[in-house]
């Protein structure tokens, strides 16, 4: 027993009584040990004999091999594992927990982006800025190249020159993009993979088939299905506030613009689960529409809709801007909605519509004459996840060429309802609309 | 040369075997005391302790250059603590231990002499708790154990000698050291509470 009637013998036995016993999971400090040891295997430095004694004894019998012997005889590989710096301290690593500015990420670890933005960054300077939402796996490749997987949403790459054979290999669903050195984004969606090449090279595979493309500089790939991989000479999108992350604005300043018909139909943004970003645009009759009690029994549907007492509800966002005649757009957009209803002009309940409608106008001038309107989406049914437009494997591929005539497009998107009691919302993110340089 | 500096000197030409060894030998012991500074947090003490050995791997050659006889454990410990005050003033600010954080009696616990008896109520707090813990983790396990022995189990010198088939002079003076060690562990800790280093 220790001797209590000791101060110091006493204090000791008091402290170390206060002990208590710590559960550790033996089984992922053990995994994490393997993963560990591959990282160290891989580093390195391998003993003189085995960096030497090849080249020697290749040397000694063929001098005259000696020389290219030594140099093809393999070098230590480079580091597959990237520093993670965050702007932010909201990255989440594996298993949703949170990761810090300056951790070193090891293969097979997913970095996901959640509220801000995140970097890999490699010993050679290659690095991997990752915007708001996107989630990127770090791979081992097996052969010292690095290898990434993008699970989906942005990301800008910039790749230091590689090795000769071992390109930096950026997997996706839909296909992987393979670079020697350059400067690229990519953007990932459930249905498309979109490379844009700024500066450099990259070879786009698409996954199944093997059918490649190589994007230069100032091109643009995107792989979806239905469609060939093929490369397009990339110009700056003409929309402003895409992702509606800033204010709407007015029409005059080429921002978004809001035109409102009834006071209980609103567009406003929404910070509720954006498709990407911080926000999305939200079109919603806030209010249920009231229409006479005898309305449903009206033999007009004319007159049920233009009710006095209640009628249409109408919330619709648009923005107009600059389109050369002759050239061709691509439009895309992201949407959910809440509460559509398809149209039933017959007299009883359920007599009414909510619907959403996408269009694409060409005009001539800033509010001069319409030379073409394009109903991109009508729609009566509810996405109730967030959907892309043009759908993946679609006819439409959403080009469209600018008729001549018209120097101004304006994209709009419009909640119509007609129908009681219900606060139907329809959410819009993402919209791009990209001049291409060749024909639908 | 010592089995330390044998260690040191394998890890950092490359020996992978080695490598796992030590982390095999080591990770559960500093994981204790990294789970402790970091208030209890598992997932965070997991991170971390993975930062310090990728950091480890990423450049081995740097344990080569420890001076003399210096030993690769204390060496990983300095490290753990480094990240810890990196990421305690970053996204882990307010979930480390510190000197401002403890309670009142737990810090009077912390700061009192050798041979002033802890204040009661502080004793069964669980900071106390964490503290002894992160001293205890920070002993070799051969002198952890046989504090235990002594301390918390109550055993007599002869009895801890026949457990550990060792004479009881040899556990005389094991438990010597041991009890410096503690002493010296526990003033490291709160060295670094002070530093706000945790």
């Amino acid at each position: 027993m220790p001797d209590l009637s000791d101060p110091a013998e006493r204090r000791l036995a008091l402290l170390l009584a206060q002990e208590r016993p710590l559960a550790v999971d033996r089984r992922r400090l053990a995994a994490l040990g393997d993963r560990l040891e591959r990282e160290f295997r891989r580093h390195a430095p391998r003993p003189w004999w085995r960096r030497h004694a090849a080249p020697l004894a290749a040397a000694a019998l063929v001098p005259l091999l000696a020389l290219p012997a030594w140099l093809l005889w393999p070098r230590p590989l480079p580091c597959p594992s990237a520093l993670l710096i965050a702007s932010v301290a909201t990255v989440t690593a594996p298993a949703g927990r949170p990761a810090d500015p300056g951790r070193t990420l090891l293969p097979g670890e997913t970095v996901a982006v959640r509220g801000g933005r995140a970097e890999l960054r490699w010993q050679d300077g290659s690095s991997l800025a990752l915007e708001d939402g996107a989630e990127l796996r770090l791979d081992d490749a097996g052969d010292g190249s690095k290898r990434v997987a993008l699970v989906r949403g942005r990301l800008r790459a910039e790749v230091a020159p590689q090795p000769a054979g071992r390109p930096l290999r950026l997997a996706a669903a839909q296909g992987e993009v393979r670079v020697l050195g350059t400067r690229f984004a990519v953007e990932c969606d459930p249905d498309a993979l979109r490379v844009a090449v700024e500066q450099g090279r990259v070879e786009v595979q698409r996954a199944g088939d093997a059918a490649a493309v190589a994007v230069a500089a100032g091109e643009v790939a995107r792989l979806a299905p239905g469609a060939p991989p093929q490369a397009r000479a990339l110009v700056e999108s003409p929309l402003r506030n895409p992702g509606f992350e800033q204010p709407l604005g007015r029409d005059d300043a080429g921002d978004w613009c809001l035109d409102v018909r009834n006071g209980d139909a609103r567009a406003r943004l929404d910070e509720a689960a954006p498709h990407r970003g911080r926000q999305s645009l939200l079109l919603e009759q806030f209010r249920p529409l009231v229409f006479p009690p005898d309305a449903f029994a009206w033999p007009s549907w004319q007159e049920f809709v233009n009710s006095p007492h209640g009628g249409r509800g109408h919330a619709s966002v648009s923005q107009h801007f600059p389109v050369q005649p002759g050239r061709s757009y691509a439009v895309r957009f992201h949407w959910r909605s809440q509460g559509l209803r398809r149209e039933d002009q017959r007299p009883g309940p359920e007599r009414g519509f909510v619907h959403f409608d996408a269009q694409l106008y060409f005009n001539r001038d800033h509010g001069g004459n319409r030379v073409q309107a394009i109903t991109l989406l009508h729609a009566g049914d509810d996405a109730g996840e967030w959907t892309a437009w043009p759908p993946a494997g679609g006819a439409n591929r959403g080009l469209f060429r600018v008729p001549e005539g018209a120097n101004r497009g304006a994209l709009s998107f419009k909640l119509s309802v007609a129908r009681p009691d219900c606060t139907p919302r329809v959410w819009i993110d993402e919209v791009t609309c990209e001049a291409v340089a060749d024909a639908p | 040369m010592s089995d330390s500096r044998r260690l040191v000197d394998g890890i950092a030409r490359g020996d992978a075997a080695l490598f796992r060894a030590f982390y095999d030998q080591n990770a559960e012991r500093l994981l204790r005391f990294v789970h402790y500074r970091v208030g209890g947090d598992v997932a965070l003490a997991e991170e971390i302790l993975q930062e310090a050995f990728a950091r480890l791997c990423a450049d081995p050659g740097a344990v080569g250059r420890l001076p003399g006889d210096a030993m690769l454990v204390p060496w990983m410990f300095g490290m753990l603590r480094r990240i810890i005050a990196d990421w305690a003033r970053s996204r882990a600010r307010g979930r480390c231990i510190s000197l401002d954080s403890l309670d009142p009696g737990v810090q009077e616990a912390l700061l009192q002499g050798e041979e002033d008896e802890p204040p009661a109520d502080a004793l069964a707090h669980p900071q106390m708790q964490a503290l002894v813990g992160m001293v205890l983790s920070l002993l070799s396990p051969v002198h952890a154990a046989v504090l235990r022995a002594k301390y918390v189990e109550g055993l007599a010198v002869e009895e801890i000698a026949v457990r550990c088939n060792a004479s009881a002079k040899v556990i005389e003076g094991r438990l010597y050291r041991a009890r410096e060690a503690f002493r010296a562990a526990f003033a490291q800790v709160r060295a670094d509470l002070e530093a706000g280093d945790a």
